[in-house]
């Protein structure tokens, strides 16, 4: 079988598989009692294992297989999840996703796991000795709520332990028998094995454990089961609301810590929920879908012209039909091309938990916005540099957990990961309740690398202090992690942003923590915008940054100190002719009026005077190319419904 | 080595560019203008739904100005992840010629400077074949020096 065909889809699959099972362990490291959950990295394990054994990668297969026996263990109790189990799985995955990268590099993926391996094996080995540990694991929160409240409603609550005979033939007869007798008088709350087990026969012991409550005294029970033949022994233990009460509280105090953590998993639950409703498609096909739109479009727009001068009802009825599909299928088109930011965020919880396992920290992440939307191209481009400010963030940022202590701080230090939409941008935050940046050494070492002076150093703000951690002269230096440790490539990473066209700033309190926050342009997306005409030429304007157009007359233009004014509301604002700054010949005009369209950026405000104001439409913004970058007032391009190319204006560049 | 050339006109020179850098060769079609960019960089095209710059190769290489007419070609080259468009008198002939045939060029052939070409191959017909050096003709950082020079 010539399997080269399959290997892209193995290779995505194995991708997704991987990623959902590292999502599934973390969650279940916070959940232990999460049975559903061991039974789903379990099903992703024997696919994955069923897979690349197919396709001949037997490494994998191999340490699935192992995978796959001792989440099969854990699924039917007979191991308990351990801290021990969790490492090795964790770098079970990594192993698995080492030879993934092997295969995708055209290898064979081989790998030598014979540790790992063998460390798994004597995990599952272990399974026999430790199951007697796990009693307190053994009823669920529910459970355990109904015989507190049985307790204070002054009934009893017994935990009976029943031997069968061990040459008994007919166990699950007998268990009924024993579950019969005990209903009498009361009411079964668990029972150990389950009763689906024991339906089943899959039951291999003769023990049954089983909680109770009953109106009815110790000797009495165990005298009624006595009575059942091959019976080996009953023992009968009356459980007190304190044993109850110290597991149900301890449990409660995890179940709140589950909480706060499960924030943080919300964004993967919802996509493991979907995960049946989609479907893979090739970001090429897309593209060529969007730009055959595109096309599609021109000729839409001819033929409502040729319906128009034909002037037959019929036609300009279906043109019109037509129309009216295409605008809802440009709509779907566009957003087909946008992913959530989650595909970003997903892997950043198992990644914290590493590098603060290994750096020995305490540190909760919390996600916000996984489910902001924003083009795929910066999808796969924004997340070296997240990887790289997280890590910071936990390195340099997060002191350990009794320096947090000594500092009076929580011990379990917090970093926020927040993406969210404001006007034609993204932000993406990090933010930590570390250390903070201590600005006199940022400027110690603004002197020491020569960047400036150290008068001038001494003049700089706090403020202004903190954009030299991204100066290129600062992170090369060899010392700098003496500092709290920024720096250290934080260039790398502010280039990688501005050539997405975005920014990132920093924000730091001393002991109180660092805040970073990236703004990345919504490129390649839809925005809505204004369409001016100037002379022949027509340009657009993101209405984000447009206040309101109107018209003035010529003699509101009020010259100031040499410079045009218009009094806008209670302010002087600026008027700046586009046709000036562009170098169109503009047509001498006998008209008084003036189009203006006020546009902002932060607080300051400016008029653009231009011949005519064409209205607002929802247009895709494509770049001039690799040929054409940095263009003066210009951040991009798109077609019109005409198919003509109208050039984006950047508004920002008219007023700094 | 054979290599195939498509073979334009600027003038009376003709020209060559290897075909494996050329995605299509269009008509003359709408253009919008950049304001803001060298006069050879004459505006940015609707190619199917991308975005593209178009240059005037006469005005690139400071040659005398023709108006376009039904002969006019944008040739559409990529070289380097750019994709740019090149409006040429005329495009019509695809030809192999011999790798080995393509001698290094004199310092300037048709008032073109030696760096924006290959080399020279000589045809059956006698005449000349120059073969560009896109990588040069299309060197952004001539742009930004431009830019410069204007502001």
């Amino acid at each position: 079988m010539d399997i080269n065909q399959y290997l892209p889809m193995f290779i995505e699959e194995t991708t997704d598989h991987l990623q959902s099972m590292n999502d599934m362990l973390l969650q279940l490291e916070s959940d232990h009692s999460n049975l559903q959950i061991v039974n789903d990295i379990f099903r992703s394990a024997h696919t994955l294992k069923g897979m690349s054994a197919t396709m001949g990668f037997n490494d994998i297969a191999d340490l699935t297989h192992e995978m796959e026996n001792v989440l099969g263990q854990v699924r039917e109790k007979q191991l308990a999840v351990s801290s021990t189990l969790f490492d090795l799985f964790f770098s079970g995955l990594d192993k698995l996703e080492q030879m993934l990268q092997d295969v995708i590099d055209g290898g064979q993926g081989k790998l030598d796991n014979t540790e790992l391996i063998a460390n798994l094996r004597s995990l599952n080995d272990s399974s026999q000795q430790s199951m007697s540990s796990s009693q307190q694991d053994e009823l669920d929160e529910y459970q355990k709520q109904v015989l507190i409240q049985a307790l204070e409603s002054n009934m009893s609550v017994f935990y009976l332990t029943v031997q069968l005979e061990s040459s008994c033939q007919l166990k699950t007869a007998r268990a009924y028998m024993v579950f019969n007798q005990l209903e009498k008088s009361g009411e079964i709350i668990h029972c150990i094995p389950s009763v689906e087990h024991i339906e089943q026969q899959l039951w291999e012991e003769t023990e049954l454990r089983i909680y109770y409550i009953g109106n009815t005294n110790q000797q009495k029970l165990q005298d009624e089961i006595y009575q059942i033949s091959e019976i080996k022994s009953v023992q009968c233990e009356r459980l007190k609301m304190d044993q109850l009460k110290k597991d149900a509280s301890k449990n409660e105090l995890e179940e709140t810590e589950q909480k706060d953590k499960s924030t943080t998993s919300k964004g993967n639950q919802k996509q493991g929920g979907v995960a049946g409703k989609t479907i893979r498609v090739d970001i090429e096909r897309l593209d060529q879908l969007m730009n055959l739109f595109s096309e599609m479009l021109i000729d839409r727009v001819r033929l409502q012209s040729m319906a128009e001068s034909i002037g037959d009802s019929n036609l300009t009825e279906t043109v019109d039909h037509m129309s009216r599909i295409s605008v809802q299928l440009q709509d779907i088109v566009l957003k087909l091309r946008m992913v959530t930011i989650d595909s970003v965020f997903s892997r950043f919880p198992r990644m914290i938990r590493d590098i603060a396992k290994q750096l020995n920290k305490k540190v909760d992440l919390v996600m916000e916005g996984a489910d902001t939307e924003l083009d795929r191209t910066l999808v796969n481009e924004i997340g070296d540099p997240l990887v790289h400010l997280l890590r910071n963030a936990i390195d340099h940022g997060i002191e350990k957990a009794e320096d947090r202590l000594a500092k009076g701080k929580d011990e379990v230090g917090k970093i926020f990961l927040r993406a969210y939409h404001s006007g034609d941008n993204i932000f993406i935050e990090i933010e930590e309740d570390g250390a903070g940046i201590d600005p006199e050494k940022i400027k110690s070492l603004i002197v020491e690398r020569g960047i400036l002076t150290e008068e001038v150093a001494n003049e700089l703000k706090d403020e202004e202090v903190y954009p030299y951690l991204f100066h290129a002269g600062f992170s090369t230096a060899e010392k700098v992690t003496d500092l709290s440790g920024r720096g250290v490539g934080l260039d790398v990473v502010k280039s990688k942003i501005d050539a997405l066209g975005g920014d990132v700033s920093i924000e730091s309190a001393l002991q109180k923590g660092t805040k970073f926050t990236i703004r990345l342009p919504l490129t390649l997306s839809i925005i809505t915008a204004i369409r001016i005409v100037v002379s022949d030429e027509k340009y657009v304007l993101p209405i984000t940054s447009v206040i309101e157009t109107a018209a003035i007359k010529k003699d509101q233009v009020k010259n100031v100190h040499g410079i045009e004014m218009y009094a806008y509301r209670d302010m002087l604002i600026p008027v700046i002719y586009v046709h000036r700054i562009f170098d169109i010949v503009k047509k001498p005009s006998n008209n008084d009026d003036l189009d203006i369209v006020i546009i902002r950026k932060g607080k300051k405000y400016a008029a653009l005077v231009v011949d005519e104001v064409l209205g607002q439409q929802e247009i895709v913004i494509k770049s001039l190319g690799q040929y054409l970058t940095n263009v003066p007032y210009i951040s991009g391009a798109t077609i019109l419904g005409d198919g003509e190319v109208s050039l984006i204006i950047d508004p920002n560049s008219f007023i700094s | 080595m054979e290599v195939k050339v498509v073979v334009f006109a600027l003038g009376s020179e003709r020209y060559g560019v290897e075909v494996e850098k050329i995605n299509t060769i269009e008509r003359m079609m709408p253009m919008t203008r950049v304001p803001k960019t060298p006069a050879f960089v004459k505006g940015v095209i609707n190619l199917r739904g991308v975005v593209t710059p178009v240059i005037d190769l006469r005005e690139r290489f400071a040659l005398a100005m023709k108006e376009y007419d039904e002969n006019s070609r944008i040739i559409i080259v990529s070289v380097e992840e750019m994709e740019v468009g090149l409006i040429v008198d005329s495009a019509n002939d695809v030809i192999e010629i011999n790798e080995e045939e393509i001698e290094d060029p004199p310092e300037v052939v048709g008032g073109i400077k030696a760096k924006y070409l290959r080399g020279v191959a000589k045809l059956q017909d006698d005449q000349l074949l120059i073969m560009l050096n896109l990588h040069e003709v299309l060197n952004r950082e001539e742009i930004i020096q431009l830019e410069n020079i204007e502001e």
